[in-house]
């Protein structure tokens, strides 16, 4: 008998009887004809790029796409032009629109924007990465712990939804999605009405679900007051939640049966087994809940949401406080807790618990009031600070530079900004000098709820400058996350450098690194920084990741560079031994120039446990993993780090090119795309299309790419000559281009390692490997990818390549 | 079936079979004989969600297909409602309600040789279906869907292996679903002795042609030709609802 399947793609269970494995539904789809749809991959709607396909369904397409004008990815549903003269799909969607666009919940797909591209109106939402709740109960994978933690986020969302005045009305599995972050996102209110509708809107949900479009799959989630007539509020949805949690726990639904007739006789009548019984890891007042959620009678329930989630939430706090204290220790303040409650009393925690942690924060740019733009720095380096300062807490997410930065001199308000950047809570404020002294003003304030939590003003003189930042760093990680131990305090307070002349071409340094641009200015920088305070260990940190970027970007001789990356590592580890700047600056040049792969996985592992949030910390083990050949590691690590700052182009550029190892090259253009649209003329992203474009077997837009990316100096121009008259067959000038490379070696450093792909791309074996060999003995910053990156395929059968390999240490 | 170009004028084989009726042409016999050929396994499956023995539900389904077609039910089809799909399945409700018992079925089934039905092929079929949760409309609609995809992969493959390209098209049928594109290209690619984009490109051109193949198919069964997109998302929203 065969097994039946879920399609990955749309969820649907389909047996392989006579599709042989092949999705019955996404087969369909194939006859929808949406001459559009391919067409519209790669266009502008309005100011959304358009980057790939999401999903379609009988209804509608869903498209991935760029806003370019806020540039974050979003999600576009187009209503299909054929749905137009739907009269009921079209009410569906505008009710979606109408209803979504009303509420702004963490918990809920967040409507963006509604629009109307040539007569197609479109719905722009929170692009979501995960799973449906359905797919997920199906694979049977989630924990107690995870349940709980849905619950709680699910009620949460139905409260908002109930309080700005909106029933759902169609709550099931497969309207809820779990993102990989393993939070609950409610969708689709195509159903949705005001709580206060009259009956008329019955009369229609009624005629969707004879029509047979629709509602006839949600029958065993409606509640018996929606047959019998006696109406409809938030008590509706709860039951359908209750049903939910039902299956989650479980596994199965509560009233399913063979005939709809049954089904709905079952809703109506009886009782389901309790959840305790067929799954007993789950906590008996969860399993309360939902009983009493699944009462027949509404006024038996509770009475809203919010009066659930308060008796769930105690438990889902009792489970993060179980799971983190397994130790006598922790067993012991497990048992206070529980006396806490016994003695406390309910109401008091509840009132605790309704404060509910801040997850995410951004730091927006900082307003200069000096008037004077050669003082804006300071501005920039209080945020800088922030940011830098509060990301080592853990569980806090904190929004980029990368980021923040797009919303300077937006006009927009601080908390309309946070909630565009999907962030728990913003800061924001000023910095202003008079004469030597320096006021800070900064606020820290809740998104969620416009709930100002903490304002501050500060003064010091230009000289302290460095610990009036720490000092907001401190206070502000105090409101966050309570009060800090002074190991604790130590970590988060990054020793920028104090002397005011210090600290500007400190933060002059930084803001070149961040661009990848004229890192030779960025080493002078930082070495005057270091003269005006010796000793710095970020400074010395960030010079070496200066020397790494000048060989991985500007064509440095690795064997110069590398030692110097390496000794001002070590500098900055002398000073502090858990800097986690300076311990992924080693570990880079422990892979890529030692090839100590071993020293620099311990490295990066020391960083990532120092800065769980850093991204150049999981972006740069991500590489790490890439060159171990892991790619599916080396993507999610990466992807953390792109969601983590997800506006920068280095990340994005990195995760396109997991993509182009992983051969996946549509994928890989689709970041490096987004790359652009962050910052045209991003040199190392222009210079990763032009590889991808030639395994797509487009060399005029690879050339095009190579031609964006290699105006960065004269030092390309030869090699980009040699790369545009091979590619197009133009042999003489080839080898006058080559014939000139090889002139201008003595005098300048040209990577033997561009030269080797570039002699692979030709066909030239024989010459690709004589510089495959030069590359390894300069050892060249992206040799040690060798084994994954496609460009050498063609060399891959030769025994050279593997010896190559094998003297980086990569054979297996 | 012809499809204008401006769809001024556009056939299926549905309504030729609705036009003809009244003429009573062999043609239009034939048509109608060769679609509730085709589509005769959705009802049995329909018949047996209802709770009906194998037997019984074999003898139901021949007998209604005998009655339907000696008592030329179809002309009581409302040309402008017309999907065939619903119109056999409400009429084979009818015929359940009031004018089916088991005698008769049998009397009326049993001795008609009008439809050849592999009715052991379809049992096979019913049992192996994941049903559990299923109203036996549902189970109606998709097998219907699935009768449908089954002929379009039939053609499919007769079409490639006409064409020469029987092991390309074994090798890359796997591709045709969303759940599977992009993966495995590589291997592919090695597997025929092609570059990676031919192996895109050739995908791409199945996909379509599946496309295609579905929508003539369909389109043998609606009105009017431009309905085709609404049957299909009709489908597709049936087998969301599970």
């Amino acid at each position: 008998m065969n097994r039946p399947q879920t399609c990955k793609t749309c969820g649907y269970q389909t047996s392989d009887s006579v599709t042989e494995g092949l999705c019955l539904r996404c087969l369909l789809s194939l006859g929808l004809e949406e001459p559009d749809q391919e067409d519209l991959v790669g266009s502008l709607v309005d100011h959304y790029r358009i980057i790939g396909t999401l999903g379609m369904g009988g209804m509608g397409v869903v498209y991935r796409a760029e806003d370019v004008r806020l540039n974050r990815v979003v999600a576009i549903k187009f209503l299909t032009e054929r749905s137009l003269t739907d009269q009921l799909a079209q009410k569906r969607f505008e009710r979606e629109a109408r209803a979504a666009s009303q509420l702004n919940h963490p918990n809920i797909c967040t409507i963006h924007d509604v629009g109307n591209f040539e007569g197609q109106p479109y719905l722009v939402m929170e692009c979501i990465e995960g799973s449906s709740l359905r797919a997920r109960i199906r694979e049977g994978s989630l924990s107690s712990q995870e349940i709980l933690k849905l619950s709680v986020q699910l009620l949460d969302a139905l409260e908002a939804a109930h309080e700005a005045g909106l029933l759902h009305r169609d709550i099931k599995p497969s309207n809820i999605f779990v993102t990989s972050r393993g939070d609950a996102k409610i969708l689709d209110f195509g159903l949705a009405r005001p709580v206060s509708a009259g009956r008329e809107e019955d009369v229609e949900t009624w005629s969707d679900a004879t029509s047979g479009r629709g509602v006839i799959g949600t029958l065993p989630y409606m509640a018996p007051e929606q047959f019998d007539g006696s109406g409809e509020d938030a008590r509706t949805d709860l039951f359908s939640l209750g049903c939910v949690f039902y299956e989650m726990a479980t596994g199965k639904a509560a009233f399913v049966r063979d005939t709809p007739a049954a089904t709905l006789k079952s809703v109506l009548d009886e009782t389901p087994e309790p959840v305790g019984e067929l799954n007993p890891a789950m906590p008996q007042a969860f399993n309360q809940v939902t009983a009493r959620m699944l009462q027949k009678r509404a006024e038996r329930r509770y009475e809203s949401a919010a009066e659930a989630r308060k008796d769930l939430e105690l438990q889902a706090a009792y489970y993060r406080q179980a799971s983190a204290m397994s130790s006598w220790r922790g067993r012991i303040l497990m048992l206070f807790l529980v006396l806490c409650v016994l003695f406390l009393g309910i109401h008091t925690l509840n009132t605790y618990f309704e404060q509910r942690e801040i997850e995410s924060v951004a730091v927006l740019p900082f307003e200069s009031l000096a008037g004077d733009s050669a003082k804006e720095y300071l501005a920039l380096s209080m945020t800088d600070s922030l940011i830098q300062g509060l990301s080592p807490i853990g569980g806090l997410r904190v929004a980029s530079w990368s980021s923040s930065d797009l919303f300077r001199d937006s006009g927009a308000e601080p908390v309309e900004i946070g909630r565009s950047m999907e962030v728990d809570a913003v800061i924001w404020g000023s910095v202003e000098q008079r004469g030597d002294e320096i006021t800070v003003r900064a606020a820290l304030v809740d998104v969620r709820t416009g709930k100002e939590l903490s304002a501050r003003e500060g003064t010091s003189s230009s000289k302290e400058f460095g610990n009036l930042q720490n000092g907001f760093i401190l206070a502000f990680a105090g409101v966050l996350r309570g009060s800090l131990s002074s190991a604790e305090a130590d970590r988060l307070v990054r020793r920028t450098p104090e002397d005011p002349e210090a600290f500007e071409v400190y933060s002059r340094a930084l803001y070149l690194l961040r661009k990848r641009e004229r890192t030779d200015l960025a080493v002078d920088y930082l070495k005057q920084t270091l003269e005006l305070a010796p000793g710095n260990a970020l400074a010395n940190a960030y010079l070496s990741h200066a020397y790494l970027m000048q060989v991985a970007y500007e064509n440095h001789r690795p064997r110069d560079v590398m030692p110097l990356a390496r000794s001002a590592a070590q500098t900055a580890l002398n000073e502090n031994p858990n800097l986690p700047e300076a311990l992924l600056a080693l570990a880079m040049v422990k892979l890529s120039y030692d090839w100590d792969f071993a020293g620099a996985y311990e490295l990066m592992s020391q960083s990532l446990e120092s800065d769980p949030d850093l991204p150049t910390g999981l972006h740069w083990f991500g590489l790490y993993y890439a060159a171990m050949g892991d790619l599916e590691t080396a993507h999610a690590m990466i992807s953390r780090a792109k969601s983590l700052e997800p506006h920068s182009p280095v990340v994005i550029t990195a995760l396109g090119r997991i993509s182009y190892y992983q051969r996946d090259y549509v994928e890989a253009m689709n970041q490096y795309r987004q790359v652009f649209l962050l910052e045209e003329g991003f040199a190392p992203g222009h210079l990763a299309a032009g590889l991808a474009l030639l395994q797509l077997r487009q060399p005029e837009e690879a050339l095009f790419q190579f031609r964006q990316g290699l105006q960065l100096g004269p030092e390309w121009s030869e090699i980009f000559d040699a790369f545009d008259s091979g590619i197009s067959g133009r042999t003489e000038r080839l080898n006058q281009a080559l014939e000139q490379i090889r002139l201008e070696s003595e005098s300048k450093y040209l990577s033997p390692f561009y030269m080797a792909v570039l002699h692979t791309v030709l066909g030239r074996r024989d010459e690709a490997f004589e510089w495959l060999d030069k590359a390894i003995e300069d050892r060249s910053e992206y040799l040690v990818y060798l084994e994954v990156d496609p460009v050498f395929d063609p060399l891959r059968s030769d025994a050279r390549f593997e010896s190559a390999l094998e003297l980086i240490g990569l054979a297996d | 079936m012809k499809v204008s170009d401006h769809g001024f004028f556009t056939t299926t084989q549905w309504t030729m079979v609705q036009a003809a009726a009244a003429l009573e042409t062999t043609s239009a016999q034939q048509a109608l004989s060769s679609l509730c050929e085709r589509y005769w396994t959705p009802l049995y499956f329909f018949a047996r969600r209802h709770g009906l023995s194998e037997d019984a539900a074999r003898d139901l389904t021949q007998g209604f297909f005998t009655f339907f077609l000696e008592k030329r039910v179809f002309e009581r089809a409302d040309r402008e409602r017309g999907r065939f799909r619903s119109f056999l399945l409400t009429s084979f409700k009818n015929f359940m309600r009031n004018e089916w018992d088991r005698e008769s079925a049998v009397k009326r089934g049993g001795s008609s040789t009008l439809l050849s039905l592999e009715f052991e092929r379809a049992e096979s079929l019913y049992r192996i279906e994941p049903i559990e949760t299923r109203t036996p409309e549902q189970v109606y609609d998709e097998q219907w869907a699935s009768t449908l995809m089954d002929r379009v992969l039939r053609r499919l493959a007769d079409e490639m292996r006409r064409a020469g390209y029987g092991t390309r098209f074994r090798v890359l049928r796997r591709f045709l679903t969303e759940s599977t594109r992009g993966e495995g290209y590589r291997e592919a690619a090695i597997e025929l002795g092609i570059s990676e984009t031919a192996v895109k490109v050739a995908v791409h051109r199945l996909r379509k042609r599946v496309g295609q193949l579905l929508r003539t198919e369909i389109s043998d069964t609606v009105s009017d030709p431009r309905a085709v997109d609404d049957e299909i998302r009709c489908l597709l929203e049936v087998l969301s609802a599970r």
